[in-house]
């Protein structure tokens, strides 16, 4: 569905992104990185709002930059809250006039997805009054009323409480359900992964992995996974695992004792019977590597 | 809040066409603007004053009826035309209307065209400064750029916004002024007699609009704080025109009349009158006018324009063609900062 080749932007010295090669399926994408990853300026490359300093960018086998048809195939939703002093119904209404529909039918549509997002009672306030989640419904809202096959959402659970968050990934997961092809940008990889399997994972400009979560994790798998383990008698522990098959390192630190195993699997499996057998009373227990970050840090060491 | 259990349903209509998208942009533009009770207070005041200008037409409907020929020196309405062209004036104006019906109507519309001014710069004042600045602001450039939308059609939109309000305190009155007018006159000759007023004054006010309304546009687009933009805006107009000023008393206390005759093109209210008075022919039409009445030859002194008024006219397209090549530069690199 979207392909990009050497896909480069650089904004005077700064390079934004950097030979991105990458393909994008149909059915939900989640587009992953930390902060200053250039996810963003991804996004607006794939959606035509920014022209290639190098490479290309395809939508369904079209160049997407300067192409007014496929433009009308897509939705957009910002991760800024770009409002004016508008009522939602107006404001949705006023965009899907700009996509191409009609006033009355902009006015019918925009009342439409407004009360798919959950906004149906609240279509007559100001945007400017709305709540931290129902603007985001709002910005899913006006990328969703002209029907795009494809919608591209930057970072739209970022900010939200926790149940505006789990109705949102509701939503998404009931749009890609009802045929959307979705892009979503997000910092957080539980949340994406709670959303789609489907991940392209990217750090500083460029591409580190892309394909289904699982097999990444698989790859991180092969790279000892870490575990500190905080304790009362690390050094008895440390005796106890030092004769474990997956057991491939022990650090001895301070109240603490940090494992790596190359099976995490039968390493947890295993701590119960050795807590049990040695006496040891474990406070804590961290899998080191089970944010983003370590993810990156992982991928990054490896290529 | 429960986010109601419904599924999607997809909408099975045809877009559109991009033709007239910058059409929806000033009309949104529009909408939000009149939101401001200063600027719908402006233009009400703006109005006002065609009143005055209404009644004077009424007044010139009732002293040229053929019924009332010979009887009106008494009237109000024939005080009125005195007072405004002077005895001489009124009288040939009585006794002849078709021959003076131009001269008169030509001069009046000027004259409403040259109080309108003020109204244009407070109003492009208090409508221009937040355009694209508010858009810049608020990275509101990609819910436009993400849709089928092209720069042209932004910069088209946003100037049919200041270009709306301009019109709403120049072309509306002069509409409303000249539609009167005809009502008010006795017959339908006065219509072929003074039907080039209404295009040549439209053209006026159309080239007030982009002449005016695309260098505010370069200006919001310069920044993305547009508190102090609306002072400067009416600022630029104030110092053009004592510049102006100041430059022809100096040149004239140095070298008399000659050689000053280009300060005019330094007054941003001169250039646009200029382009005015040529455009309703005033020069021509005041001049049969200026041999009976001194009044007349006092306006041809006063209202002449020294310069070519041509000169004028390139530059204010000059000016707006460079301010919206400066617009379409400035939202084009805001689009690509606010990927950074």
């Amino acid at each position: 569905m979207i392909q990009a080749r050497g896909l480069s932007k650089w904004f005077g010295q700064v390079i934004a992104l950097n030979g991105v090669d990458v393909r994008i399926g149909e059915g939900i994408t989640g587009l992953l990185g930390l902060n200053g990853a250039g996810k963003t300026t991804f996004l607006r490359l794939l959606t035509g709002q920014l022209r290639p300093s190098q490479g290309s960018v395809t939508l369904f086998g079209e160049p997407i930059w300067n192409n007014h048809r496929l433009l009308r195939r897509i939705g957009v939703c910002p991760e800024e809250d770009a409002f004016y002093d508008l009522s939602g119904l107006a404001f949705v209404a006023c965009l899907a006039r700009l996509s191409g529909l009609r006033r009355a039918e902009a006015r019918r549509r925009a009342e439409e997805v407004l009360e798919r997002v959950g906004l149906g009672p609240h279509r007559h306030r100001s945007v400017r009054a709305y709540s931290r989640g129902m603007r985001q419904r709002v910005k899913l809202a006006q990328a969703l009323v002209h029907d795009p096959e494809v919608l591209f959402l930057d970072e739209p659970l970022t900010g939200t409480d926790p149940i505006v968050r789990r109705e949102l990934r509701e939503l998404i997961v009931a749009l890609g359900a009802a045929g959307k092809h979705i892009v979503l940008s997000s910092h957080v990889l539980h949340e994406v992964e709670s959303i789609t399997h489907t991940i392209v994972l990217m750090h500083r400009g460029r591409v580190l992995a892309d394909g289904d979560v699982e097999r990444i994790r698989a790859l991180m798998d092969e790279h000892p996974h870490r575990v500190r383990i905080l304790c009362d008698r690390p050094r008895t522990l440390a005796r106890a695992l030092v004769d474990r098959p997956h057991v491939v390192g022990l650090e001895l630190t301070p109240g603490a004792l940090v494992v790596e195993t190359d099976d995490p699997a039968d390493f947890f499996a295993a701590v119960p019977h050795l807590v049990d057998a040695t006496g040891v009373e474990v406070d804590e227990l961290v899998s080191e590597d089970d944010d983003l970050a370590a993810v990156f840090r992982y991928l990054v060491e490896r290529s | 809040m429960a986010i109601a259990e419904r599924g999607y349903r997809r909408w099975e209509g045809r877009l559109r066409g991009r033709a007239l998208r910058w059409w929806i942009i000033a009309r949104w533009g529009v909408r939000l603007s009149g939101q401001s009770k200063w600027l719908r207070r402006l233009v009400l005041a703006a109005w006002l004053p065609l009143l005055y200008w209404v009644l004077a037409f009424f007044a010139i409907g009732q002293v040229t009826d053929p019924e009332t020929i010979g009887a009106v020196e008494d009237t109000w309405q024939f005080a009125l035309l005195k007072a405004q062209f002077g005895g001489a004036l009124a009288d040939a104006f009585v006794r002849d209307p078709a021959s003076f019906r131009p001269t008169i109507w030509a001069t009046l519309f000027y004259f409403y065209l040259y109080t309108t001014q003020v109204w244009v710069m407070l109003v492009t004042a208090v409508v221009g400064p937040r355009l694209i600045s508010a858009d810049l602001s608020a990275h509101a450039l990609g819910l436009y750029f993400a849709r089928p939308i092209t720069r042209l059609d932004y910069v088209a939109g946003k100037l049919g916004v200041v270009a709306f309000w301009i019109g709403a305190v120049t072309l509306g009155p002069v509409t409303a002024l000249y539609g009167l007018s005809i009502l008010f006159s006795p017959s339908l000759e006065a219509l072929s007699q003074t039907i080039f007023v209404w295009p040549r004054a439209a053209g006026a006010c159309a080239v007030v609009m982009v002449g005016a309304g695309a260098p505010v546009l370069a200006l919001s687009s310069l920044t993305r704080n547009p508190r102090f933009l609306g002072f400067a805006w009416a600022g630029l107009w104030v110092l053009s025109h004592v510049a102006s000023t100041v430059l022809s008393l100096a040149i004239f206390r140095i070298g008399g009349a000659e050689g000053r005759d280009w300060t005019g093109l330094v007054s941003f209210f001169r250039n646009l009158l200029a382009v005015a008075f040529r455009f309703l022919e005033v020069e021509t039409k005041l001049a049969p006018a200026a041999r009976l009445s001194h009044r007349a030859s006092r306006w041809m002194e006063r209202y002449s324009y020294e310069h070519d008024w041509r000169w004028s006219l390139c530059l204010l397209l000059v000016g707006a063609a460079l301010s919206l090549w400066v617009v379409a530069r400035r939202v084009g690199r805001a689009a690509e900062e606010g990927a950074q």
